[in-house]
Parts: structure tokens; C-alpha cells; sequence
């Protein structure tokens, strides 16, 4: 069940794009499989609204870290949807970010919970 | 191409959200929910569409035009949605763009122009000046050469005088506009030849029968031919051979009139016949008692005007002392008279009749700019006021400040483009309409040339544009304020920037009705001026009497022949049915021209004012053409020929000043050196302008003078076209090859004469009207507004027993107070403008109480008018449905 809002994290600013790409890296995918997937694998704590992922995902096309394509769905030939993947601008991308986004999370942890200093 | 791309795209969007939503609703039917309940649930989780949408849109990056494209299509929108709004928002910019694009056009025209000769300032007129008013601006050859010849502060001071010019080619007659000019004309003002050489002093010196012709005749004319130096031209019916060509662009040293060829001083004879052909050896033209003459003088490089005016002054007084009559030099020695400079930029004329209503113009169209500016920003906040609810929609629909500016922007832009077309439309009939009033009986290429000037439109419209964008987009930044909770609520009228607002436009409307009361002041003084003019007493009839110009000379006729072919003329008109009186006149009333000559009368001190004192060379008949009334004794008769006895009539103000108002008949004086019996005594008429104080004048016998060109007047009961026809084809039998010009009415030439107060009196009554209207429209939005936001209060009082006076006289009072205070800081203003007019006045003081009143009047009833309606509204607001009303 989806956590109470009250609940909820906010997503910080920019993280977003990160966590789309992240998501594209198992493979290509439409939005709203993206948004399921980053739903499910927070367990609902992050509050993202599935509208402001389209937003991303325009601006990263247009960015070049990924490429979209309509195709329909596996088993329903009826339905087509929009598929994003990957391209090898937002492998590197997702490489700085990610190093970026640890940087910033270790200065955060060690200014939060300083390791005691010997002596 | 774009468009259609940006369409597939917009469906694509579509497409891919409603998979979306429709992949998330499914999932919720599938955990047992209910088809609406499911698809609620999936548009939660989304969020707002239309702001996922826009976001999406805004990564797409448009580009400029597709921008500007969706608001200039929802500018247009706006604007037809509101058009009362967009007609007077562009009707008062096209008016106050117009308006002044075309008189700044004229501007340019007129006073900013210089003369297409090398360094133009240098140039400078001289004038005489005495007790501050200006007495002479044409002076005597030796005058004019003396100083040419001692002065230290100029490189030369040249003399020249306009003529006409009849060109003979294969018996066809073409008159042209040439000039007699002194041997430095051209060496002063620095001009070169195109092809041969130009005027020197030796064509002077040795009367050589030659001529420069300008480079636009030697082009038009004679189609440029390579070989026209040295070809021989018959002007006048005397062969004159071409010497060159002047330069490029030069056509005489005058803006207003186009020059076609440059005549040496001395030919002077030829051109103007009789008169000017007397003297020994038809050496009239050097004669130092003979004023004829426009001086330019170019200034040595590095002397100021004012240095020069210094050093020239006490030199000019000497020579014209040394030149004076022995019987007037004491007089002229004890004269206050100074000499001053002027700047010559513009060339030698000192008609500066046009250069004072063009600048008079330019104030009143400046203030109707900033009226017109006042009007469109008033607008603009009453505009902003009501849209204030639409802004708050589409704030909390999630437009962003920005992007709601840029909207205001472009609508402002769109308003002011749509003036600005308006604009040029107004200014192209304004220039058409004065250029045709200005130059109404000039022959083509006379006269002013005016053309759009585009840096006169390019500021007005900037101006304009500044305005709008200003007006348009403060009210927008406020009211795109975050907080729209109160508008969408329809909290009417509480709010601090909505009643900040109000009082802006209040402010803007008292200054309207300022600006405005000057125009319709000034505009009063001018139409009654022109009022004045058209009903002063002339002294004479000028209604149905046609004018036309013969001069005999141009084809060569002796004096001898002149005087046969004259009675030839006039005898043959008379005999004409319809035709009641003919005669002839060396000056047609009110040309604007005159002729003064060297008299003495007896018993009386000569004085040198004694040159005010005019002459007119006159035939039999002329006083019963013109219905000038006689007082006394006889008109000249056939009998007063040149071998019988000299005769002359006077007016009233002669007798008044030389004969101590006796009875002047029988009694004799000299002209020149000739006695001379007064036989007639007639009223004053006007005789050189309408705005003069009529002068003493004498009036001499045609045969017994040598003037050759004369201005023949005709009497006739008949329609003014046929009768020119039926007169021009009386002259044609008699000679087929005298050019007969200059024909009209009379009263056509009177009208002329005043054609710039026409001008002035038409265009700022027409400015005035329209300032006055837009008052009235500011006067009116405002009011609404207050009855629309007061509705509630309005039922109040009427529900608690105010009476419909009451309510009426609330608003009345607004609207009055509002054209109170305007006129308390109006009257002061257009009290001190009007000063400047009043040189442009006649008949009328600068400060007339008359006008003034009419003017408040014409405001305090413009105040009432734009009230009436709103007023009416509030007195018809039911109480019960005020109260209900939101």
C-alpha cells in the first residue's frame, strides 16, 4: 500500500534525472514502467508526482542521454508506448552523477555523524 | 514546416500521457477498484496534466517565432475581443504619431534643412533693425558692394534678386525662375560648375548677355547635353549664350523655390523691362537710392556671428549714411538703426512667415503626443484593472509571471504597431493637406517639398512604444503578484494596487485636460485670428475680380509697343459681355510686393520714413474694378497720357501726414524730380498684407511711368472659369505668343495670403477636437469605473432613502472636480504658452478672456458629456440587486 503522504520525502532538486537514468540502465523502458519501477524500489517513500517525470525525460532526450522510440508492448501488438534507453552520452552521465551525488552524500554523513577523532 | 512538426509532437505528448494514465488505471482495476475510481486514482498519482504538459512543452525549447506566433495570435484575440478598447488605444496612438510625424516632417523641411553649398553655417543675412522691429532686408547695389568691399569679417557678401524668365525655343514660350546675381555669387557661396564656368565679376562689369543654368534643367531641359556651353538662349525675346552649368543639386539660395538659372546683376533691364531699364544707359540697377536687393554673406572662417554683427554694424551705418540723399542724411544719421546678422544656413530669404506656425504646430502636435500618450496609458491601467481576475486564473493555472509579461508585451507591441500603421496613414493625408494649403497657385517645384521624414516617425513611434510597453506592463507586474486568492474571490476594488491605480489615472487625466486646454486655447486664438483676417475691411472688393500677370518685355515689346498692346488689351475686355471694368495695375493688391519711389512735398521735412510711403502705377478704371471708393476729385482719365500733364491720387493717410488731412486736390508735389497735381483722394486700402496698418500711398498713371509688367484686373458678373477662359482667349487673339501668368482670383490670392493661418487654425482646431475627445473617453472610463466599484455602496444609499440627485451629484462631482483641478493647472499654462503666438495674431490679445472662458466652458460641458452615461447607470442601480450583486 502507498505510504501516507505525510510520510513522504520530497525528491531533491536534480536527483530526479539521476534516478531516471539509473532506472534506464537495467534496460530500455516507457514512463510509466520508470515510475513504477523507482516507486516500488523506495517503497513509496519518495514523493514523485508521475507527471514531473515527463518533464525529465524530455529534457534528457533533448540532452542526448537518452533516446526514445515507439513500439509496442511485447505480448499486446495493439498498444504502442514510448520507449526510452540509454544512450553511451548518458552512461557517462549517470557516471559523473552518481560520483557526484556520493561526494555530496559522504560531506553530508561526515559534517551528520563525525567519526570520533583518536586522541 | 515547424508548425506541422510541432503539431505531431503535441500528439505524440498526448499519447504518451494518456498511456500512461490509462497503464496506471488498469493497475488499479486490477487490485479490485472501480473503473472511475481507478482512473481518479491514476490522475492523482500523475498530478496536474496541463502543468506536466507545459513543463514538457517548455523542454521542447520553441523557437522564437512559434513564441511569438502563439502570442501574437492570442494578442489579436485580446484585442478583437475588446474593440472599443483597441479603437481608441490606436486611434489616440496613429493620431499622436501621426501628427507629429508630419509636422516634424515639415520640421525637417523647413527650419532644419541647409542649403547644399559647403559649410552652410557660415552663411548669414543682414537686416536693418530699428526700435527692435525689423525695417530692411533688401538693400541698393553700392550699398550691399561698399560692403562687400570694407567689411573684415565676411568672404564675401553676395546680392541677388529673383526674376522671371520666358525661354523661347522654336516660338514655344517656357517660363522659368532665374535670378539677377552679383559677380561673387557664386565664389561666395562656394558653388562649382558642373560643365564650363560660372558667373564672375566681369560679367557684371561688362553686362555680358550670359547665364548659368542649374544642373536639374540642364538635365530636364535640355536632356544634358554635352554641347550647351557656349549654345545660345532666347530669354525674353534677347539671345543669351550659356556659359556652364552649376553643380550637382544646387538650385538657388533658397530652400522654398527652385532656381533655374543665375543672370548677371546689370541685365537687370531685360528682365524686369521699363523701370528698371531707365537711368543712363539702363544703369537703374546700381542707383543707390534703390532697395531691391537680398544680401548672403559667408563669414571668414573662425568669426562668430555675433563677432561679425560687432564689427560690421558701425561700417554698415556709415556707408548707408555716405549713401543717404544730402536731403534725408541728417535724418538717417540720427537714426536708432542697427544692422544684425541672421543665420543664412537655410539661404537668403527672410520669410520666416512659414518657420513660426510650423514651430507654433510642433508645440501644439508634441502636447498632442503626450496627451495621446497619457490617454493610451490610462487606458492601459483601466485595462489591467479589469483583467486583474483573468491574470489570477491564469497564475493559479500555473503560468508563470514571466510568461504572463510577455503576453502584456506583446500586445502592447501589437497596439503600437497597429498606431504606428495608423500612423503613417495620418501623417502621408497631414503632409498631402498642408503641402496642398502651403503651395495652393505655386506652378510645380515651386514652394515646399515635404516627404515623410523617417526619423521623425521612428521617434514618435519609440515614443509611443515606450509608453505602451510602460503602461502596459507596470500594471501587469502587479497584478502577476503571487497572491490571487483575493481576485479569484472578487474581493472588488479593496486592494492597495487596484485604488493606486485609480489615482494614477486621475493624475493622468487632470494633466490631460492641461495639455488640452492649451491646444483648444491656442486653437481659439487662431481660428479668431483667422476670423479677423477673413472680415477686415480692405478698403476695396476683391469678389469677383480676376487677377492675371502680362509682361510684354518677355517677348520682347518696347515700351512704346507695351502701352499700345495694353490699350489693345483692355479695350478689347471691355467690349467683352460680362466683363464690367478692366484695368491695370504694376501691383495687385495684397501680392505681397511693393514699390516705393523718391518724392518730396512741400512744406513738409523729409524724413527717412518717408520710404513706408507706397506707390501704385494704375490705368483708368482701376478703383471702379476694384470698388475702392473715391472721397474726392477724379479717377485718371485716357487724357492723363505721358506727353500731358503729371497727375497723381492719393489716399487719406497721405493728406493725413503730408497735408495735415487738407483737402489734397490742386495741390502739387514732386515725384522725382517732376511736378506732379493731385487730382484724387480715395479710402485707405490694404495694400502689400492683410496684417499691415494701412500706409500713405500714391498712385501714379500707368502711361505716364515706365513700369512694363502689369497685373491686369478684370471685373466680371460672370462664373471666375469662364470668365479666365473668355480672357485668355481675348489675349491669345492679340498675341498668341505673350505669356500670360499667374491667373486667378482675387480673393483666391487674398485667401492665399493667409493660407498658413489657415493652416494653423484648421489643424489645431482639428487637434484640439480630438485632445478634447480623448479627455472626454478618460473622463468617461474613469467614472464607469468608479459607478462599476461603488455599485454596492450605490444600493446602500439608495436602500437607507438617497435620492437619485444624490447619487447622481456623487459622481458628477468626481467627474467635476477632476476638470477643475485640470483647468487650475491648465489656465496658468496655456496663459504663458500662448505668448509665443502672439506675433501669429491679429485682432486678437494673447490673453483674450473671451476665448479662455469659451475653452474652460468647452472642458467644464466635455466633463458633464463623458459623466452622462455612467451617471445614469448608478441613478438606475436597484438597490436590492446592488446588494446581492458580487
Amino acid at each position: 500500500m502507498p505510504k501516507e503522504p505525510s510520510d513522504r520525502i520530497e525528491l531533491l532538486q536534480g536527483t530526479l534525472d539521476m534516478l531516471v537514468l539509473r532506472t534506464l540502465l537495467f534496460g530500455p523502458a516507457h514512463g510509466h514502467q520508470i515510475a513504477k519501477h523507482i516507486q516500488r524500489t523506495t517503497e513509496d517513500l519518495l514523493q514523485i508526482e508521475h507527471g514531473s517525470l515527463y518533464p525529465a525525460l524530455h529534457r534528457l532526450e533533448r540532452k542526448g542521454w537518452i533516446a526514445a522510440k515507439w513500439e509496442s508492448a511485447g505480448k499486446d501488438l495493439k498498444r504502442e508506448f514510448k520507449y526510452y534507453r540509454l544512450t553511451a552520452a548518458g552512461k557517462k552521465q549517470l557516471v559523473a552523477e552518481e560520483s557526484k551525488w556520493k561526494k555530496l552524500t559522504g560531506a553530508i554523513a561526515q559534517v551528520m555523524w563525525p567519526v570520533e577523532e583518536e586522541g | 514546416m515547424r508548425f506541422w512538426r510541432r503539431k505531431t509532437r503535441e500528439q505524440e505528448l498526448e499519447r504518451e500521457l494518456q498511456a500512461h494514465l490509462d497503464l496506471e488505471a488498469e493497475e488499479h482495476r486490477a487490485s479490485g477498484m472501480a473503473q472511475g475510481e481507478a482512473r481518479f486514482a491514476a490522475r492523482r498519482a500523475f498530478g496536474n496534466v496541463g502543468l506536466a504538459k507545459e513543463s514538457v512543452r517548455e523542454t521542447w525549447g520553441f523557437s522564437f517565432v512559434e513564441t511569438l506566433g502563439q502570442d501574437l495570435r492570442y494578442a489579436f484575440r485580446s484585442l478583437r475581443g475588446s474593440p472599443l478598447f483597441t479603437l481608441v488605444a490606436v486611434g489616440s496612438l496613429g493620431l499622436g504619431i501621426g501628427a507629429n510625424t508630419a509636422i516634424f516632417s515639415f520640421v525637417n523641411a523647413l527650419l532644419l534643412k541647409h542649403l547644399p553649398v559647403p559649410e552652410p553655417t557660415q552663411l548669414v543675412q543682414v537686416a536693418e533693425y530699428e526700435n527692435g522691429k525689423l525695417t530692411n532686408s533688401v538693400f541698393s547695389f553700392p550699398f550691399l558692394a561698399e560692403l562687400d568691399r570694407r567689411n573684415e569679417a565676411f568672404d564675401g557678401v553676395l546680392a541677388r534678386f529673383p526674376v522671371r524668365v520666358n525661354l523661347t525655343t522654336q516660338g514655344v514660350a517656357e517660363p522659368l525662375n532665374g535670378e539677377v546675381v552679383t559677380g561673387n555669387y557664386f565664389k561666395t557661396l562656394q558653388v562649382n560648375p558642373a560643365l564650363g564656368r560660372l558667373l564672375r565679376e566681369d560679367d557684371v562689369t561688362t553686362n555680358n548677355a550670359v547665364c548659368v543654368i542649374s544642373y536639374a534643367v540642364w538635365q530636364a531641359r535640355f536632356g544634358g547635353d554635352p554641347g550647351i556651353v557656349g549654345r545660345k538662349l532666347l530669354l525674353n525675346a534677347r539671345p543669351y549664350s550659356v556659359v556652364g552649368v552649376s553643380e550637382r543639386g544646387f538650385a538657388g539660395p533658397q530652400l522654398q523655390s527652385r532656381i533655374d538659372m543665375q543672370l548677371p546683376l546689370s541685365r537687370m533691364g531685360d528682365f524686369m523691362g521699363g523701370f528698371f531699364a531707365s537711368g543712363p544707359g539702363g544703369s537703374m540697377w546700381k542707383s543707390a537710392g534703390f532697395s531691391w536687393l537680398e544680401p548672403l554673406a559667408r563669414l571668414k572662417p573662425g568669426i562668430s556671428m555675433a563677432r561679425a554683427q560687432a564689427m560690421i554694424n558701425p561700417l554698415a551705418k556709415n556707408i548707408k549714411v555716405e549713401l543717404a540723399d544730402p536731403k534725408v542724411r541728417a535724418d538717417a544719421a540720427g537714426r536708432k538703426s542697427s544692422f544684425r546678422l541672421a543665420d543664412g544656413s537655410q539661404g537668403a530669404n527672410y520669410d520666416s512667415s512659414y518657420s513660426k506656425p510650423v514651430t507654433v504646430l510642433m508645440g501644439v502636435v508634441a502636447l498632442v503626443l503626450l496627451i495621446a500618450c497619457a490617454n493610451l496609458a490610462s487606458l492601459l491601467l483601466a485595462r489591467a484593472g479589469a483583467r486583474a481576475k483573468e491574470f489570477a486564473v491564469r497564475l493559479s493555472l500555473g503560468a508563470s509571471r514571466w510568461r504572463l509579461v510577455r503576453q502584456l508585451m506583446v500586445e502592447s507591441l501589437l497596439t503600437a504597431a497597429c498606431g504606428g500603421v495608423v500612423g503613417v496613414l495620418l501623417a502621408l493625408w497631414i503632409i498631402r493637406t498642408l503641402l496642398a494649403y502651403l503651395n495652393a497657385g505655386q506652378s510645380s517645384g515651386d514652394g515646399i517639398q515635404a516627404a515623410l521624414d523617417p526619423l521623425a516617425l521612428s521617434f514618435a513611434v519609440l515614443l509611443s512604444l515606450l509608453t505602451a510597453v510602460l503602461f502596459g506592463l507596470l500594471p501587469a507586474w502587479q497584478s502577476a503578484k503571487p497572491d490571487v486568492i483575493p481576485e479569484l474571490k472578487g474581493a472588488s476594488g479593496s486592494g492597495q494596487t487596484k485604488s493606486s491605480g485609480v489615482q494614477t489615472r486621475r493624475a493622468l487625466i487632470v494633466f490631460q485636460i492641461a495639455l488640452s486646454l492649451m491646444i483648444l486655447f491656442a486653437a481659439g486664438l487662431l481660428t479668431r485670428t483667422l476670423s479677423r483676417l477673413k472680415t477686415i475691411d480692405l478698403g476695396f472688393n476683391p469678389s469677383s475680380v480676376i487677377a492675371l500677370h502680362i509682361d510684354p518685355a518677355m517677348n520682347g515689346y518696347s515700351p512704346e509697343q507695351s502701352d499700345q498692346l495694353f490699350d489693345e488689351i483692355l479695350a478689347r475686355l471691355r467690349a467683352q459681355p460680362g466683363i464690367t471694368a478692366a484695368s491695370l495695375a504694376a501691383m495687385s493688391p495684397l501680392e505681397g510686393g511693393m514699390i516705393a519711389l523718391d518724392f518730396t512735398v512741400p512744406g513738409h521735412a523729409a524724413k527717412s520714413s518717408d520710404v513706408q510711403t507706397n506707390f501704385n502705377m494704375i490705368s483708368p478704371g482701376y478703383f471702379k474694378t476694384l470698388n475702392q471708393k473715391m472721397l474726392a476729385g477724379r479717377e485718371f482719365n485716357e487724357r492723363d497720357t505721358k506727353n500731358a500733364p503729371r497727375v497723381a491720387i492719393v489716399n487719406e493717410l497721405f493728406t493725413k501726414q503730408y497735408m495735415n488731412g487738407e483737402s489734397p486736390i490742386g495741390r502739387h508735389f514732386k515725384i522725382g524730380d517732376k511736378d506732379t497735381e493731385i487730382v484724387g483722394l480715395v479710402r485707405n486700402a490694404r495694400y502689400q498684407t492683410l496684417r499691415e496698418t494701412p500706409w500713405p500711398l500714391i498712385y501714379m498713371p500707368a502711361k505716364q511711368t515706365q513700369s512694363s509688367g502689369f497685373s491686369t484686373l478684370v471685373r466680371t458678373s460672370l462664373d471666375s472659369q469662364t470668365a479666365i477662359a473668355q480672357i485668355r482667349r481675348t489675349i491669345r487673339s492679340i498675341d498668341g505668343k505673350l505669356p500670360v501668368y499667374d491667373v486667378r482670383e482675387l480673393q483666391d490670392q487674398i485667401d492665399q495670403g493667409i493660407s498658413s493661418e489657415r493652416v494653423l487654425s484648421f489643424l489645431s482646431t482639428l487637434f484640439s477636437a480630438l485632445a478634447t475627445l480623448l479627455c472626454c473617453i478618460g473622463i468617461y472610463g474613469l467614472i464607469a469605473y468608479a459607478v462599476s466599484r461603488r455599485t454596492r455602496e450605490i444600493g446602500v444609499r439608495f436602500a437607507i432613502g438617497a435620492q437619485k440627485s444624490d447619487v447622481a451629484r456623487l459622481f458628477l462631482r468626481e467627474s467635476l472636480l477632476l476638470v477643475a483641478v485640470g483647468l487650475v493647472v491648465g489656465v496658468p499654462l496655456a496663459l504663458a504658452a500662448t505668448q509665443v503666438l502672439k506675433s501669429l495674431l491679429f485682432g486678437v490679445e494673447a490673453n483674450d478672456p473671451f476665448t479662455l472662458t469659451f475653452a474652460v466652458a468647452v472642458f467644464i460641458s466635455a466633463g458633464l458629456l463623458a459623466s452622462i452615461l455612467p451617471v445614469l447607470r448608478a441613478t438606475r442601480i436597484e438597490p436590492l440587486e446592488a446588494l446581492r450583486y458580487e
